[in-house]
């Protein structure tokens, strides 16, 4: 697909992301993540429910995190990376340890 | 004030039902396209979704296949093209073009600058431009009568996937149907099983390796091993004395070895073992008590053969004597035998001279007579006697020769013979008796000699040898007595050592392996104990609540969303379904959210009666499948005004099914009306309905585009010049 544009006195204001999802996805938060992932405006348009929910489990660091990496994994790979993580906090003590740093530090 | 996008044009080329590059000016402005089916009016609509998206909406195509799709019919997969051209507000243009069917890539540039921006993923950017994403375009920018249909079916998850995909949550949705926390509630349910099965295995396990442990302390004494020996520290010593006694015996029995290597801590205890067993046995082969007990018994039992052979030999030899002695004493000296054999001989001999004269004169006789027959002489040629009177006398004295006489001598010469025969029969007795003696003599000298060898003597007498050997055999067995005596020891030290090994594999060691089975029993008892168990349960709880948590808030937040949504946008709904669905009964319709065993499932309600007296209805008992229709058409039509976007169009495609006349009127005054407020493009093939658009000035200042005459491309017509 090619994508033209012509903007007076811009270049490309447009154009947030610089680097393929994936690999941005792994250096940023997970809710950045999500809302600057493959939908683009996907995350923005859900942006009121995502915080809405980051702010409601926001008193449990854990629970916080759980749900950082979910969003990323939904983001990543869709409905079965969700079921599959959380498949795989049933068997690993410490799940934290298996997923990307940046998904634990979100601030969401 | 963000950029507002119109839709200035659509090229395409080989895409479906247009194989001829054909382009659509809409000029960003209200556009109606027409014609009958099967000319193209829905490949437009497809090719502007496909050229911003890459995909269909859901409902189309489930996003596979493409080759087969998207190409005309019998134009290359590559060679497919749509373009899009799209303008803001300022006349600015953002031109997108994709070619071929997937994996194209993209290329951003700006045309005014000429600048080219290589991005990766410029479906993300276009988004980013557009402000919208492909469930936001399919649910607030085209709408299809796919959509619209699912509202009126009954499935409840039907119309919950219509209405949550027209709301937008649908990707939330898919997130909180993933977000389960029952995997967690049976992990927990496992892991309580499994810790309660492990719990009685360890209780049975406790009790049979203390059991063992009894077994293994009662070897271990048996072999002389306290408790206090038990422990590895002590197994190291012990083999260190086990060593040091192998050193001893070895010092003991004079027999040079090299240093026994001490045990090491880290050595397997069957291998130190092994390596002082072989030691214990080479120690045993290099003190050559095993080679020199096997000579001695040699030694012994010759001793024993050829004393027994000398004892053989000597009686032989003196019975062969006694016999010839017996013989002699009974028949006499060789000598006398010798004269009587010798004179036999000579009487033999006088008897055949005898006996042959006999016969010589017999002949003579005979003779004579036949020739005195013969001739008729008258006086015998011999005698001179008188022919007359010798003749009976003749045959008197041949008679005579021929019988008695004859006999006579002839006896007397087989007698003589019987004689000698018999003297030769004693004499060959006596030589064979004579044989054997001197045999048995020589075999005793033989014999005799061998002993001396055996004995490492020069000389013995006959008498000597039996003393000499007895005296031998007895030395040799005062030998044997002391080797194995010896030996023995050696057999004993050896044993003990062997014994003393063994007490320590078998009980030291075996304790030694108990103990360390007990105390890795009693770590695995203590990494499943309660206080473990009961952390592990109670984190899987904790993460069971949190996706729980995440869950709840996950449906709140959604509920919120759609609700939030729905309110925005209610008064807009109504508006348009009053003016869409003419039924003087119902005075409003609400959309009524209820929750059915966790599952939203939304009904269009209508609302008849007072203000003071109302009633609600289920509008899909209520309404025709076109007032449904055209009810769903107003949610569509407000919620799609709610969203917030950066595409200034409304595409609606084929939107008149089901529509009666009034409604069909109706919808054309509520689209020419959107029209004022954003770029409205118009499928159709309804002349009813191209006529209501016209009634409402739709058509006033739009582009008319008349497709006909499909020969694989359709024959384009605008405000009905006709184009290429």
């Amino acid at each position: 697909m090619r994508v033209t544009t012509g903007l007076p006195g811009e270049r490309i204001s447009f154009a947030p992301r610089a680097e393929p999802p994936q690999r941005s996805a792994c250096r940023r938060s997970a809710l950045e993540a999500f809302q600057l992932g493959r939908a683009g405006c996907h995350g923005g348009r859900l942006k009121p429910i995502f915080e809405a929910v980051a702010k409601k489990v926001a008193d449990d660091p854990q629970t916080a995190r759980l749900w950082s990496a979910l969003c990323l994994a939904y983001e990543e790979r869709g409905a079965p990376a969700v079921v599959q993580l959380i498949r795989r906090i049933t068997v690993v003590k410490d799940w934290e340890a298996c997923l990307p740093k940046e998904a634990g530090t979100s601030d969401a | 004030m963000p950029k507002r996008w119109r839709i200035d044009s659509l090229s395409l080329a080989g895409f479906r039902g247009i194989r001829e590059s054909r382009t659509f000016d809409f000029h960003v402005q209200r556009t109606l396209i027409h014609g009958d089916n099967g000319t193209g009016k829905s490949t437009i609509a497809l090719a502007l979704h496909w050229a911003l998206f890459g995909a269909f909406p859901e409902g189309i195509l489930q996003n596979v296949g493409h080759k087969e799709f998207v190409p005309s019919i019998g134009t290359p997969a590559e060679r497919t093209s749509v373009q899009v051209v799209l303008r803001d507000q300022g006349g600015s243009p953002c031109i997108v073009k994709r070619q071929g069917t997937l994996g194209a890539k993209t290329r951003l540039f700006s045309v005014q600058r000429g600048d080219v921006v290589h991005v990766d993923d410029a479906a993300s950017v276009l988004q980013g431009v557009l402000g919208l994403d492909q469930s936001t375009f399919a649910r607030a920018v085209l709408l299809q009568q796919g959509l619209l249909r699912s509202f009126i079916t009954d499935d409840p998850k039907v119309r919950r996937a219509a209405m949550d995909r027209m709301i937008g949550v649908d990707d939330v949705t898919a997130l909180y149907d993933a977000c389960k926390p029952e995997p967690i509630a049976r992990a927990i349910a496992d892991a309580r099983s499994a810790f309660a099965a492990a719990e009685a295995g360890n209780k049975a396990n406790t009790e049979m390796l203390a059991t063992q442990w009894e077994n293994a302390k009662a070897i271990a004494r048996q072999f002389g091993h306290g408790d206090a020996d038990l422990v590895p520290s002590k197994l190291k010593a012990l083999l260190d004395g086990v060593a040091q006694k192998i050193t001893d015996l070895a010092l003991r029995h004079d027999v040079k070895q090299d240093q026994l290597a001490p045990s090491a801590l880290e050595e397997d205890l069957h291998t130190v073992g092994s390596r002082f067993r072989a030691r214990l046995q080479s120690l045993r082969t290099a003190s050559g008590m095993p080679k020199r007990l096997a000579e001695l018994d040699a030694q012994r039992q010759r001793l024993v053969q050829f004393r027994k052979r000398w004892h053989d030999v000597t009686g032989e030899c003196t019975r062969r004597g006694e016999e010839l002695l017996a013989f002699e004493k009974a028949c006499g000296a060789e000598e006398r035998w010798r004269e009587r054999h010798t004179d036999a001989q000579d009487a033999l001999q006088r008897a055949k001279a005898a006996e042959r004269e006999a016969h010589s004169l017999l002949s003579l006789l005979k003779d004579a007579k036949a020739i005195i027959d013969a001739s008729a002489v008258s006086s015998c040629p011999v005698c001179e006697q008188m022919a007359a009177g010798i003749g009976p006398r003749l045959d008197a004295r041949v008679r005579a020769l021929a019988t008695a006489q004859g006999d006579s001598l002839s006896r007397a010469t087989r007698e003589a013979e019987a004689r000698v025969s018999e003297l030769e029969h004693q004499l060959a007795s006596r030589s064979k008796l004579a044989t054997s003696a001197e045999i048995a003599a020589a075999s005793v000298e033989d014999l005799k000699e061998k002993v001396c060898r055996l004995l490492g003597v020069v000389a013995l007498t006959e008498d000597a040898v039996d003393l000499r050997l007895q005296a031998a055999g007895e030395e040799c067995d005062a030998e044997v007595a002391s080797a194995k005596e010896r030996a023995d020891a050696l057999n004993d030290d050896i044993e003990a050592i062997h014994r003393a090994l063994r007490g320590i594999e078998t009980g030291v060691g075996g304790a030694i392996a108990k103990r360390d089975e007990i105390a890795a029993h009693e770590k695995r008892m203590k990494a499943n104990d309660s206080s473990v168990q009961d952390a592990w349960i109670a984190e899987l709880e904790r993460r069971a609540r949190s996706v729980e948590a995440i869950r709840t808030a996950l449906h709140d937040a959604r509920d919120s969303f759609k609700k939030a949504q729905l309110q925005n946008a209610e008064d807009r709904i109504e508006g348009f379904r009053q003016r869409l669905v003419a039924n003087p009964m119902f005075r409003s319709m609400k959309i009524d959210v209820q929750i059915r065993n966790a599952v939203d499932d939304y009904e269009f309600m209508l609302e008849a009666g007072s203000a003071s007296d109302p009633s609600r209805h289920k509008a899909r008992f209520i309404l025709s499948d076109g007032q449904t229709t055209a009810t769903a058409m107003a949610l569509f039509l407000g919620l799609a005004g709610s969203s917030t976007h950066n595409l200034d169009v409304l595409y609606v495609d084929d939107p008149s099914q089901a529509l009666d006349r009034p409604s069909k009127g109706a919808l054309a005054e509520v689209l020419a009306e959107e029209s004022n407020l954003r770029q409205v493009i118009i499928s159709t093939e309804d002349r009813d309905f191209i006529e209501a658009l016209r009634n409402a000035g739709f058509t006033n200042d739009a582009t008319v585009f008349s497709l006909e005459n499909w020969d694989g491309t359709p024959t384009v017509s605008v405000q009905g010049q006709r184009v290429k």
